[in-house]
């Protein structure tokens, strides 16, 4: 009791007070250096658990990534599709012929021949000699068929012949398939203006190809040897001939309506 | 007779991979071809009077793919079944070294015979011999293949008996 009432007494002396603030602190300090390791391995602790949330949401976050990238890879797929098909419904208006769609389903076992397969045969009304179009210009033409499916050799194989013309000033040629190099147009004489860009058309001399349909563009005017008579031209055909998906096979008419 | 319907079934199954599957992945005018290597595998294995007939049944399979004339590549083929046929009959055991080396020549007959039979000569030189290479480079894996389905349709076939 005696004790108690002293204390108190003393406590509200200013001799006492310091002593208390210094075992105050002392006490705080104390307390925050034995604290430290615990709030350390609390921290630590809470780090691994939010790791582990971090982890299970990085997961969930990566698999929707996926399915994201998977269904913009559709869209897109989607999205060239459409350009594609819209290209190729260009290319059916302005056709001279009836035509149809067909889509590329192989190649040609032999790869020097530049030779495709499509979905489209006799049963589809498909028969030789039908000129064949891709987006960009001529692709080729049909040379076989069976009921459903048809081979088209591009103009680009070295047994292609195509009866062309120079769009600028009419020059006739006969255009020559060159492998992977694209083509050549042939008999073109010495001395005709021929130069690079420009366009190559069909002539429709041939009686295979309507007359006006896009080959390509004139890549290299070469001299040759002062005795051949004609001028190497170089062209590029500007269809897409070897990525082509979707093509467009021109239905010749019958012959009393040509 | 297994070997012989093994031979078919892969050289039908390359067929269609080549001639869709390849189409994006040819170094113009090189490519993956399988066939070369599975004559050979078939002239190692089998005897000459059904494997002539497997060659000719499989070049005419392989023209259905090709706008080359149809005699072509039975033609070829068969060329190449017969060389081989012969060195195996001459020498008394043809290391696997060898077969794969054997698989190079053949490559060149038969590009020597579609080649010049298409009307593109001028292709022979140097694109054949490159081709042969990469055809000699594909041959170990083929011939494995080869021998793995073999295994395979035998014992299923042993198996099948077995319980009939």
């Amino acid at each position: 009791m005696t004790g108690g009432l002293t204390l108190a007494v003393m406590t509200k002396t200013s001799i006492i007070l310091p002593a208390e603030m210094f075992l105050q602190d002392a006490d705080g300090r104390l307390q925050a250096l034995l604290s430290s390791p615990f709030l350390q391995i609390r921290h630590i602790w809470e780090s691994y658990v939010d790791l582990q949330d971090v982890n299970e949401e990085n997961h969930v976050l990566k698999a929707q990534l996926a399915e994201m990238e998977n269904e913009i890879t559709t869209y897109r797929e989607a999205l060239i599709e459409n350009r594609r098909l819209r290209q190729l419904l260009e290319i059916k208006k302005r056709a001279p012929w009836k035509s149809t769609v067909a889509h590329v389903v192989g190649t040609d076992i032999a790869p020097w021949r530049a030779v495709i397969t499509i979905d489209v045969g006799r049963a589809d009304g498909i028969t030789p000699d039908m000129p064949v179009l891709c987006q960009g210009g001529l692709l080729g033409r049909v040379i076989d068929t069976s009921m459903h499916y048809s081979k088209v050799m591009l103009v680009t194989d070295y047994h292609s012949r195509i009866a062309a013309i120079v769009q600028r000033n009419r020059a006739r040629g006969i255009l020559k398939g060159d492998g992977a190099r694209g083509c050549i147009l042939d008999y073109v004489k010495k001395g005709v203006d021929v130069q690079s860009g420009d366009v190559i058309i069909t002539s429709g001399l041939d009686g295979i190809f309507p007359k006006g349909l896009l080959i390509g563009k004139v890549k290299l005017v070469g001299r040759r040897e002062r005795s051949d008579l004609f001028q190497y031209i170089g062209v590029k055909p500007t269809g897409n001939i070897n990525e082509a998906e979707e093509v467009v096979v021109l239905m010749r008419p019958p012959v009393k309506n040509r | 007779m297994m070997t012989l319907a093994v031979f078919l079934l892969l050289v039908y199954v390359s067929l269609l991979l080549e001639s869709t599957w390849c189409m994006p992945c040819s170094l113009y005018p090189l490519h993956i071809d399988p066939l070369p290597a599975l004559i050979c595998w078939l002239a190692l294995r089998s005897e000459p009077v059904p494997g002539v007939i497997s060659v000719i049944i499989a070049g005419l399979a392989t023209s259905l793919f090709s706008s080359l004339p149809f005699y072509l590549f039975p033609v070829s083929y068969l060329m190449a079944f017969l060389t081989v046929y012969l060195v195996r009959t001459n020498v008394l055991e043809l290391p696997n070294t060898h077969a794969y080396l054997m698989t190079g020549f053949i490559s060149v007959e038969i590009l020597v015979v579609e080649l010049s039979g298409s009307g593109n000569p001028e292709l022979l030189w140097p694109w054949e011999i490159v081709q042969a290479v990469l055809n000699i480079a594909v041959s170990p894996l083929v011939f494995k293949i080869c021998d793995k389905s073999l295994m395979a349709v035998t014992k299923i076939s042993a198996k099948f008996c077995h319980e009939k």
